[in-house]
């Protein structure tokens, strides 16, 4: 597995779906700094995910990254309360 | 409704409520994220690697039944 990548770029697309979903930019950027799990989804894509507090009620913020390419690119990020059924 | 697709990530958003919150999301199968407001009404959808999902994924056909 690649090293947590250093540059990276958040897509357009990206940010209106964050933006849609209500997740603070910034923290999907620290997420993708720091994430506390990552996962091969396939060649090319991983999940980079932690567990956030959020309005009180825990979730697992989940960031999609093409890490094939330079800068990686982050091609979504979504939240969800089923923590355990993503946890590794 | 409104459906987009997004070349440069191949992701196609299908939102079904505009202007409504989305409280939070899960994968149904991978790759196929559903949306859904507080009272757990879906609310829009998301599919990952649509090219490869979606036959013709830049054309899109809408018909009213009779």
């Amino acid at each position: 597995m690649k090293p947590d990548p250093v540059e990276y770029e958040i897509t357009d697309h990206a940010v209106f779906e964050i933006q849609r979903r209500g997740i603070p930019l910034d923290m999907v950027r620290a997420i993708v700094h720091k994430p506390e799990q990552r996962l091969m989804v396939r060649e090319g894509r991983e999940v980079f995910q932690s567990r956030v507090q959020m309005s009180g009620k825990r979730y697992l913020i989940r960031v999609f990254v093409d890490t094939d390419r330079a800068p990686a690119e982050v091609v979504t990020v979504y939240r969800t309360s089923k923590i355990d059924k993503y946890w590794r | 409704m409104k459906v987009t697709y997004d070349p440069k990530t191949d992701t196609l958003s299908m939102i079904l409520r505009e202007r409504t919150p989305v409280a939070e999301s899960d994968e149904d199968k991978p790759g196929v994220i559903l949306d859904y407001d507080d009272a757990g009404n879906l609310i829009s959808l998301e599919i990952l690697d649509a090219s490869s999902r979606v036959s013709d994924i830049r054309k899109m056909e809408f018909q009213m039944a009779a």
